[in-house]
């Protein structure tokens, strides 16, 4: 059985979010602001009954989820399905760098960022493969679970409600969760309807 | 030195991006996508042969039919190299000492007014909610001790829209305080019944009200340079015999004097503008981490900070993909998470809204 509920949880800011470096795959950890996104998010589980809790094995989101799971006694499966797209040789530079190191490709990207792979990293097609492999995954290992917690990245979980809600693809301009942010669904018929929190 | 920014600089993107400037589509100008009205470029087109004379310096013609479209006098009328000039001739007139301009608002009041060494008192539009506003009992009580008010109706970039109730008393107020109070209605005729906004039907009751009209946005040709001011007849003529009386050139005088037989071409850029800054606000309003603020004229401002981009990198983003949009952050009061684009037609309005869902999408990614 699917889950009843699953909760989306982006991870906290990081000094590279603030700066605007493309992070990707790199790995910095949460900054003062973001381990207070982490605490309040927390904190606004608490009255939830969470079963179990996946991450990104990205530190961003681990020690997000790590607040969550202390509050419920729940351990952290940490899935590297659930990492942000990889942008290669772009991670740890700012738009403005790319524009002077990399003109050109930032050009090609910007035309057409769905298909594109930038130097060493993802298409954003492979990051929505990656992503429907690790929903089959939190599908198979949290059976029986009620109430499930997804923290992760503004990709993958773009994709993941778009993939849960049953919209296509190509819809995912209308999401955008914010750093420390739950967005909550329910399920509905064969697919996940999104509360208002 | 401070650069003077402004929408619509297309060579400069061109350049920049290494575009070619017909394949730019300009959403930083608010400028009538309808083109050049037909009238007006046959006007332009006849008046080739006579551009080996001097330009008539009392512009004749053109003042005859402004004065005629707006039913005052002759000597209301003031014409000028777009409203732009008329700014300085009434700041160079006044000579204040200080004047009060509310920003974020069109750069070139203040530019005016510091160029004579004067200095500017600006309150603020604060955001709330979807609206920019300003405290209008503050406002009025901030004139006294100033000899020139500035005000854009609908103001630029904000839209916020002035009564007309506000401005009379804003009129009176100033009058009272021996303060001129120009009232810029460069983008009013594009905003829903316009004209019970305008000043223009009181302005023989004043004699400190000037209002500016400009021909450049609705008849979509900034490169003529065409505007004009109704006001008093004793300020009319004082900057009369300030400005250079050459100022308007043979194609912008005869441009300018077709454009007020073009009421067809005004009425439909007028029900286009409505539709489109309704499609462009609703669309706008889905895209996540985009907020725009209530349009009222052919411009819409909308906040990019929910998205956590810049309007400087969602700007270089968009001329990447050859379309210009105005960073706002040049605005004085304006933060650096505003952008301004304005209304287009339905095609170029699609196409803008898809470009910035994917460049948002993008940008957003990177910040995953």
């Amino acid at each position: 059985m699917p889950p009843r509920q699953v909760i989306l949880v982006r991870h906290g800011e990081t000094d590279w979010n603030l700066a605007g470096r493309f992070q990707g795959h790199a790995d910095p950890g949460l900054n003062a602001k973001g381990k207070s996104q982490a605490m309040g998010v927390a904190e606004l589980l608490a009255s939830e009954e969470v079963d179990v809790i996946f991450t990104s094995d990205l530190a961003r989101a681990v020690e997000t989820g790590r607040h969550i799971g202390a509050v419920h006694g729940v351990p952290l499966n940490m899935e590297p399905l659930l990492r942000e797209i990889s942008f290669g040789a772009w991670e740890g530079l700012t738009f403005r760098e790319l524009q002077a190191e990399y003109p050109e490709v930032l050009k090609d990207w910007l035309q057409d960022p769905f298909t594109f792979r930038v130097p060493g990293g993802e298409t954003a097609g492979e990051l929505g493969e990656r992503v429907l492999l690790a929903w089959d995954k939190i599908l198979h290992e949290s059976n029986s679970a009620q109430t499930v917690v997804i923290v992760a990245h503004a990709g993958p979980l773009r994709m993941l409600l778009c993939l849960l809600t049953g919209m296509d693809l190509s819809r995912q301009w209308e999401f955008l969760i914010r750093h420390g942010e739950p967005v909550f669904l329910i399920k509905s018929g064969s697919t996940y309807r999104i509360m208002d929190n | 030195m401070q650069k003077r920014a402004h929408g619509g600089n297309i060579y400069e993107v061109a350049r920049r991006y290494n575009l070619a400037p017909e394949n730019i589509l300009d959403f930083s100008a608010s400028i009538s996508p309808l083109g050049v009205p037909e009238k007006v470029m046959a006007a332009v087109e006849a008046a080739l042969t006579a551009v080996r004379y001097y330009p008539d310096p009392e512009c004749t013609s053109f003042c005859e039919a402004a004065a005629a479209y707006h039913e005052v006098n002759r000597q209301n009328i003031l014409p000028g190299n777009g409203a732009a000039e008329i700014i300085y001739l009434i700041t160079h007139l006044v000579r204040p000492r200080r004047a009060l301009i509310p920003i974020p608002t069109f750069s070139e009041y203040a530019y005016a007014v510091e160029s004579i060494g004067a200095e500017v008192i600006s309150p603020c539009f604060r955001q709330q909610g979807q609206r920019f506003v300003i405290h209008k009992e503050d406002f009025v009580q901030s004139i006294a001790g100033k000899d020139l008010v500035f005000i854009c109706n609908p103001n630029n970039p904000t839209g916020t829209l002035w009564t007309r109730d506000e401005l009379i008393e804003i009129v009176e107020v100033g009058r009272a305080n021996h303060c001129t109070v120009v009232i810029d209605e460069a983008y009013l005729d594009l905003v829903e019944n316009g004209p019970a906004y305008s000043m223009v039907e009181r302005v023989r009751d004043y004699d400190n009200l000037l209002i500016l009209k400009s021909l450049t946005k609705v008849y979509a040709i900034p490169g003529l340079r065409i505007g004009y001011a109704l006001g008093p007849s004793r300020i009319i003529k004082a900057m009369t015999l300030l400005r250079d009386p050459w100022s308007v050139n043979v194609l912008a005088q005869e441009a300018g004097t077709a454009a007020f037989q073009e009421s067809e071409y005004l009425s439909r850029l007028q029900e286009l503008v409505q539709v489109e800054r309704q499609y462009l606000y609703e669309e706008l309003s889905k895209i996540a981490g985009l907020e725009p603020v209530y349009p009222t004229a052919n411009f819409i401002l909308f906040d990019t900070g929910p998205a956590g981009i810049s309007a400087a990198t969602l700007q270089n983003a968009m001329a990447t993909r050859g379309i210009l949009i105005r960073d706002c952050t040049s605005f004085r009061g304006m933060g650096g998470n505003h952008v301004r684009i304005t209304v287009r037609t339905r095609v170029d309005n699609e196409r803008f809204i898809q470009t910035a869902r994917e460049c948002l999408l993008a940008l957003s990614a990177g910040g995953g």
